[in-house]
């Protein structure tokens, strides 16, 4: 057998040419010089750029003279201004909330556009990520938090029953982890801690709400959380759909499981109050207005408080807020137009269960003269099917511009609200802007 | 605001576990009038005719469409840990029979002990403690039913604990779980059918339906009426109670076919491209409700199941109700082309070819093994060729059944490379051993086979799922599977066989057998050589043809991804074989020692990619496999480090009998003068 | 003289073979189960595209040679003794032809290496392009847009300026009015706001900052970022921050001309350009299981247009580019919505290499061993006689 195997590969023969070695050597040398060149440390120093190329975009845009936060999604000015105008009014991005009780809204950082510390607890985070586009997708951000908190990635088939549910009118997945936290940079580790968050991945962009902390202290704000992120809108009124909105369509069958379960179980959030309810217990204790004196300023504006207008406590979002007769009125500043006229308007209708208005009737609306230009005043009133617990009417003022727009809302009682218009209307006109 | 609020407050409240969270819910239907139809004993067994008709009904299922009988058939695998039933009566179900029960007797299967648990510890965590358990034994339903809310509290606990860090007794928890869920999914699965209606509080429903009670089938034909009627009674502000009322009924119906998309029983009415999908009740009943309406002919078969529901008392009427459905799903299923491998699948699990050729493997070893002992009895060598022959065909028949079955080349899942790399390389062992007639060859393919469907048995056990599943996108290409996978497959089945014949040869020198015959010793080094050969080319070709694959189908020839790693380590392996060999740099030892590890390596790259869990190739990850995979590892290795230090002992063995021998020489020289 | 050939003869030996192939077996398995920690792409720099690398095991550290070397010496191996020094007769000629099919398939893998472009091109339904873009490289482009309404661009490729650091700055010159020094280079960053609550160590530009974040273990999911100094003409000096996320470029003036200045996935222009007509994904009925991805789209030329189906294991084969089926989104899509489809573009004059590679080494290790079993079974039959 070695006798069959070993003359195949022979020890190196006198036949082969010196030179034809000499050849395969310098190839050798030369391909490992090759080698260890290309491999070299490289990319300082000065290079050249290459020769041009000209060609013909299809179906790509190329904009030039866009300024920096155009550029990257955020602005640096927004982000000065972020902590005087509380409330996550950034302009550029018309999402707007409502901080919980007890939390600690912090400036918006990087993509984080809405930023909270959790009930004074400096280890819990909750914050808002909206990125453009899909963000790397569904899948791979919910198995990025599951790396964040140490348990392994899911399967598209484990996501894709993963609950979902609506929310800025578009589906967002639910996702509930309990881990060790790794953190983003995978180096601290801490045992017990919890994940909450809706991840909602659309065409245009990306929102991502996070919860994340020690397990006690996420479990115990699971609702404010749940209040933060019904709270969330973009002005378009999405998030403000009451339950109505949900309803089958007549003919379709009664579903069972999930859906109706939620629907009819007796729970405890069943009763949460509507977005922008006067809050309770924080009419009743109004903060004694200043003696003399009925001309007021707040951060953004001055005015005149209407004679026995009391003041009410501060909230956030709102620039100031007046009781009167078991009424409240209070100012809303936003960054933008807020979500526009019609949407505002609307949104309200929706708030009261009543009909929306449609672009024709906006005509028809009276109109003031507020803040040098023009302020729209809307009526709405309670509607039968309203659910228990909704405000009876709303006066509203609306002044739309570009860069900011002012919303004036007054809702309690219908009959003191027809009493106070006059007052209403002199206050509208009474805002001036602080410069 | 509110839909976001309750169902974001509900869904904390529920945690995430969708299909645990039905199962806990309970099967209460306050609208159905009286107690459900049909039996819940069973009065005698089931007559022969009728299961085999109840067996041969088609069902979608994990994508394709099988025989029913299939389906009970792993289904029991998953519960039961084999496929068949004992009842506490003495009877042995077969799957089908069984699944006939849970279906029709729920009251007779539920004491039927079909939950394998593995450890008494898993039972006594969900606190149930019963006299007479062994540690490992298995459990009925109504013996698990007094601990369902514990197992289900606690299985939702343990699904947040990713499953590799699960305990051994936390897993077995879980699992029971799912069983026990899938268990009772089943057993109500007919409560559609086996149940009444009532409408009594719907006068126009009354009127519609010409009765006070109805069956689930007759509500579904009459929904279009329904819908009228609704749209009538909700323009009339005065008829809220009647609106609640209709409401009230349709919400009964739809809970009663909740959760039976388990079984898609009846075939859809369009061509398979326009509609692949088969129905279930629930499908039928929510199909109702669209504009055009629902085919009669789903009514029918939705009445055809009531009716074999309803009649599980009486065998007769039950022959007779369940030749009906078969006469009523058949054609429609055989109008899509859905019904012709039926029969096929039927026979080919009735025919037990792998257990029938595991036995006679089985057999042709004890033979090859006697003429180990009888070298000169020709009987005992005809004997085992003709076994290990017999059994290799049968095993090909098989493939070949499982091809036409499936219309894919012989190896798409890791369940058939098994069976592959088992039928070829018995098929090289015996060529070998006509072309050398060394015996030595004769008894490699009928150990290779016996190993090779063991294995194949075990894992059909360990994995518990259909061994002819869908494919993943990818791998939906015959081209490729029949070029690459079956080469590397190839290449596979010659390297295993490489290392038995190692093997062989390592314990043969450790036994110290046929030590006068270096002849013996000779000829398995070059059944080794040529087997390495063969396989060479295939794990060559079939590696390159990979790449190839990889560039038609992702756009790169090479990625290091692991199972192309596992591919280019045994090409890799089998070269430096080769070449070691002929630089003389190893001789017969050497090359044996190197041939059995290259079975590592083959078992690396064939199961063992698998288990890291990383890279495109995850398709055939099996946990279980886990175990085996390491005593092989473990059991080849401890071979090669014994036969290695033998060896080395050996030598040094004879150098110093060389030795001695020569000091002796020497020392005699000068006494012969 | 006897240097050399000592040296030729180690490098041509069979024993140095039998060695090497021994190093890249190893390699290829540590370089498995690498991944399962690291993930693909850092196994592949540290055991496959690499000179030297030391091997962790435990708290042993293994100095091992890397991939590109036992290759590089490997394939010179080959040639010295698997073809010119092999000896050359009837019996071998099995083995040649193998092995000058191992080295054409080597020549397909340094064919791709240098001259292949490889990419993707994303598209949502209804949306149209001619350029590709890389998944894991970066370049420096400077674009300006003609009144004939194309683009004149010059790039820089990655290479010439991934270890710009303080102190370490690139310095890229070309067909421009102004020069381009990268001063600092991010693999992957965020660009923040410099606000009053950052305390930002590193410089602020207009108000904007880039903060290094940790590699990903998937290199695409890294987004580069760099601050760069332009310097014109004058020798005035403006510095900026560009970022691979950046939803536009960096425009500046120079005498007049504006330019955008982008850090961007190095892109290709292709000869045709492809609109997305249609995604379509396809599960198993009643499964979550993918049965078939595949995109209807219509490749554009000047002067004609025409309908193709890509789907996955049949891509479509255009003017030296194929393009693949490769990923799909938004993966939380429902039935009705947008969706966009991911097409891998690879340019590779080698794309059929492996093809005729794999038939060659067929054929002759088929002669070789057939030959050699041939002259067996003559051997026993020999014997039996």
């Amino acid at each position: 057998m070695r006798a069959t195997t070993a003359d195949v590969h022979p020890r190196p023969r006198p036949r082969l040419l010196p030179h034809l070695r000499r050849a395969a050597f310098q190839g050798g040398v030369a391909l490992a010089a090759a080698l260890l060149a290309s491999c070299a440390d490289k990319g300082h120093g000065e290079a050249s750029f290459s020769a041009p190329v000209t060609y013909k975009p299809a179906g790509q845009t190329f904009e030039l003279g866009k300024s920096d936060s155009n550029r990257f999604g955020v602005s640096a000015s927004d982000f000065a201004r972020a902590p005087a105008a509380s409330g996550g009014a950034s302009a550029g991005a018309k999402i707007h909330w409502e901080t919980p009780t007890g939390w600690t809204e912090l400036p918006p950082s990087g993509t984080r556009e809405a930023n909270f510390k959790v009930a004074g607890d400096a280890k819990t985070e909750c914050y808002l990520t909206r990125l453009a586009g899909s963000a790397g997708g569904l899948e791979s951000n919910i198995n990025r938090w599951r790396t964040q908190i140490s348990l392994p990635p899911l399967s598209a088939e484990e996501i894709a029953k993963l609950p979902r549910l609506e929310w800025l009118g578009a589906e967002a997945v639910l996702v509930n982890f309990e881990g060790q936290w790794k953190g983003m940079s995978g180096t601290e580790g801490e045992e017990g801690w919890r994940l909450v968050g809706l991840l909602s991945v659309r065409p245009d962009e990306s929102l991502f709400l996070k919860m994340v902390g020690p397990s006690e202290v996420v479990s115990a704000n699971l609702e404010p959380f749940v209040m933060l992120a019904a709270s969330f809108h973009d002005g378009s009124g999405h998030s403000h759909d009451d339950a109505g909105a949900a309803e089958l369509p007549p003919d379709h069958p009664p579903m069972t499981g999930a859906t109706s379960s939620a629907k009819s179980g007796a729970n405890p959030n069943d009763a949460a109050l509507p977005d922008n309810h006067p809050p309770i217990g924080a009419s009743g204790t109004p903060i004694p207005a200043a003696a003399s004196n009925d001309s007021q300023r707040g951060s953004a504006f001055e005015w005149k408080a209407p004679a026995g207008w009391k003041r009410g406590a501060d909230k956030s979002m709102r620039e100031v807020t007046y009781v009167v007769d078991g009424a409240e009125c209070y100012v809303t500043l936003l960054g933008g137009t807020g979500g526009g006229l019609l949407g505002n308007i609307n949104r309200w209708c929706g708030q009261l269960g009543a009909k929306a208005l449609g672009e024709s009737e906006l005509g028809a609306l009276e109109r003031i003269e507020m803040l040098g230009g023009e302020g729209v005043i809307v009526k709405i009133t309670r509607s039968e099917s309203a659910q228990a617990g909704t405000p009876e009417a709303l006066l509203g003022a609306l002044c739309v511009r570009e860069d900011r727009s002012l919303f004036v809302k007054f809702i309690g009682a219908e009959a003191v609200l027809d009493a106070q218009r006059a007052a209403f209307l002199d206050f509208c006109r009474s805002l001036a802007a602080l410069q | 605001m509110k839909t976001l609020l309750s169902t974001l407050a509900f869904l904390f409240a529920l945690s995430v576990l969708a299909p645990l969270a039905r199962a806990q819910s309970d099967h209460d239907h306050a609208g159905l009038a009286g107690e459900a139809h049909g039996p819940l004993q069973r009065s005698a067994p089931w007559p022969d005719a009728t299961r085999d008709l109840a067996a041969s009904l088609p069902i979608q299922d994990g994508g394709r469409i099988k025989p029913l009988s299939t389906y009970a058939s792993f289904t029991l695998l998953r519960l039961n840990g084999k496929r068949s039933v004992e009842t506490p009566s003495g009877e042995k179900l077969t799957p089908i029979e069984w699944l006939l029960d849970v279906l029709f007797v729920p009251g007779q299967a539920e004491s039927y002990p079909v939950f394998m648990v593995a450890d008494i510890q898993a039972t006594e965590a969900i606190g149930l403690t019963l006299e007479g358990k062994k540690k490992r034994d298995r459990y009925s339903a109504a013996e698990l039913r007094p601990a369902r809310k514990k197992l289900y509290e606690l299985a939702r606990e343990y699904e947040r604990i990713e499953e590799k860090n699960r305990s051994t007794v936390q897993q077995q928890v879980f699992t029971l779980a799912l069983n026990l869920d899938l268990y009772e999914r089943l057993e109500t699965h007919f409560d559609f059918a086996r149940h009444d209606l009532d409408v009594t509080a719907s006068v126009d429903l009354r009127r519609i339906l010409g009765a006070d009670e109805a069956r689930f089938s007759q509500l579904v034909g009459k929904v279009p009426e329904i819908m009228m009627l609704q749209r009538e009674l909700r323009a009339d502000p005065a008829k809220s109670a009647e609106v609640t009322a209709l409401n009230r009924v349709l919400q009964d119906a739809s809970s009663l076919s909740q959760g039976t998309g388990l079984l898609a029983l009846v075939p859809s009415l369009r061509d398979v491209k326009a509609e692949p999908e088969w129905h279930a009740a629930e499908d039928l009943f929510m199909r109702a409700f669209e504009p055009d309406g629902i085919d009669p002919r789903y009514v029918t078969a939705l009445a055809k199941m009531e009716d074999v529901a309803r009649a599980a008392s009486d065998m007769p009427r039950f022959s007779q109700a369940v030749e009906a459905l078969h006469s009523t799903v058949t054609p429609m299923a055989a109008a899509r082309g859905e019904y012709e491998k039926i029969g096929l699948e039927i026979s080919y699990y009735n025919a037990n070819l792998i257990t029938n050729s595991l036995v006679i493997f089985i057999l042709g070893f004890v033979l090859a093994a006697g003429l180990w002992l009888f070298p000169r009895v020709r009987a005992l060598y005809w004997g085992a060729n003709a076994a290990v022959l017999v059994a290799t065909g049968l095993l090909t028949a098989a493939i070949v059944i499982r091809c036409m079955i499936r219309e894919r080349p012989p190896v798409s899942t890791l369940y058939e490379t098994v069976l592959f790399v088992t039928a070829t390389g018995a098929l090289i062992a015996l060529a070998m051993e006509w072309i050398n007639r060394q015996r030595m060859a004769l008894s490699s393919a009928a150990i290779l086979g016996v190993i090779g469907l063991f294995i194949a048995n075990g894992y059909e056990t360990l994995d518990k799922k259909d061994t002819m599943p869908q494919l993943v996108a990818v791998l939906d290409t015959n081209f490729w599977l029949a070029t690459h996978v079956t080469a590397i497959t190839i290449g596979y089945s010659a390297g295993m066989l490489a290392a038995l014949i190692g093997s062989v040869y390592l314990v043969s020198k450790l036994l110290g057998l046929k030590r006068a015959e270096p002849a013996y010793y000779k000829g398995l080094t070059r059944m080794t050589y040529g087997t390495l050969s063969f396989g060479l080319i295939f794990s060559v070709v079939g590696t390159i043809l990979g790449g190839i694959w990889a560039n038609e189908s992702w756009g790169r020839f090479w990625g290091w991804d692991p199972k192309e790693n596992g591919a280019l380590l045994i090409c890799l392996s089998q070269i430096v074989i080769l070449h070691a060999r002929m630089g003389g740099y190893v001789r017969d030892f050497g090359i044996q020692m190197l041939a059995a590890f290259g079975g590592t390596v083959v078992a690396f790259s064939w199961f063992g990619v698998n288990l890291l869990g990383v890279g495109l190739h995850s398709y055939g990850f099996t946990s279980g496999i886990h175990t085996a995979l390491w005593t092989y590892y473990g059991l080849q290795w401890g071979l090669m480090a014994v036969a290695g230090v033998h060896h080395l002992y050996e030598r040094a063995r004879d150098a110093a009998v060389a030795e001695a021998l020569r000091a002796n020489t020497n020392q005699g020289e000068p006494k012969a003068h | 003289m006897k240097i050399l050939h000592g040296f030729v003869d180690a490098l041509s030996s069979l024993w140095l073979s039998c060695v090497l192939l021994i190093l890249l077996a190893l390699l290829t398995w540590l370089g498995t189960l690498y991944q399962v920690e690291h993930g693909l792409f850092g196994a592949q720099v540290k055991y496959f595209d690499s000179l030297f690398l030391v091997h962790q095991a435990g708290s042993v550290a293994i100095p091992l040679p890397g991939g590109t070397l036992v290759m590089g010496i490997l394939f010179v191996n080959l040639v010295l003794g698997g073809i010119v020094r092999l000896r050359k007769d009837k019996s071998t000629v099995g083995i040649l032809i193998t092995h000058v099919g191992i080295l054409m398939l080597i020549a397909a893998g340094f064919v791709k290496a240098y001259y292949s472009e490889d990419g993707h091109v994303t598209l949502y339904e209804g949306q149209r392009s001619n350029l590709f873009e890389s998944y894991h490289h970066w370049e420096l482009a400077v674009s300006e847009p003609l009144a004939s309404g194309e683009l004149r661009e010059v790039v820089a490729k990655q290479e010439t300026f991934f270890a710009a650091a303080p102190g370490k700055s690139a310095m890229l010159k070309g067909e421009l009015p102004f020069d381009v020094e990268v001063t600092r280079f991010l693999p992957n960053c965020d660009v923040f706001p410099k606000g009053p609550m950052v305390g930002a160590d590193i410089p602020t530009v207009d108000g904007f900052f880039l903060q290094a974040r940790p590699l990903e273990k998937d290199n695409e999911a890294n987004v580069a970022g760099a601050y760069i100094t332009l310097i014109g003409r004058d020798g005035k000096r403006r510095d900026a921050i560009v970022h691979g996320a950046s939803r536009n470029p960096l425009t500046v003036e120079y005498e007049g001309r504006r330019f955008g200045v982008a850090l961007r996935r190095e892109q290709w222009v292709m000869p045709f350009t492809v609109a997305l007509d249609e995604f379509t994904k396809e599960d198993h009925p009643r499964m979550m299981m993918p049965k078939s991805f595949s995109s209807d789209v219509v490749v554009i030329e000047p002067g004609s247009e025409r309908k193709v189906k890509i789907s996955m294991n049949e891509p479509l084969r255009q003017d030296g580019l194929v393009l693949y089926q490769a990923s799909w989104g938004p993966s939380n899509a429902r039935p009705g919505d947008r969706l966009f489809s991911t097409l891998a573009v690879v340019r590779n004059p080698a794309d059929q290499y492996p093809l005729y590679s794999c038939i060659v080494i067929a054929i002759g290790l088929v002669m070789h061993f057939s030959v050699k079993l041939m002259k067996h079974i003559r051997h026993e039959a020999q014997k039996a006689a």
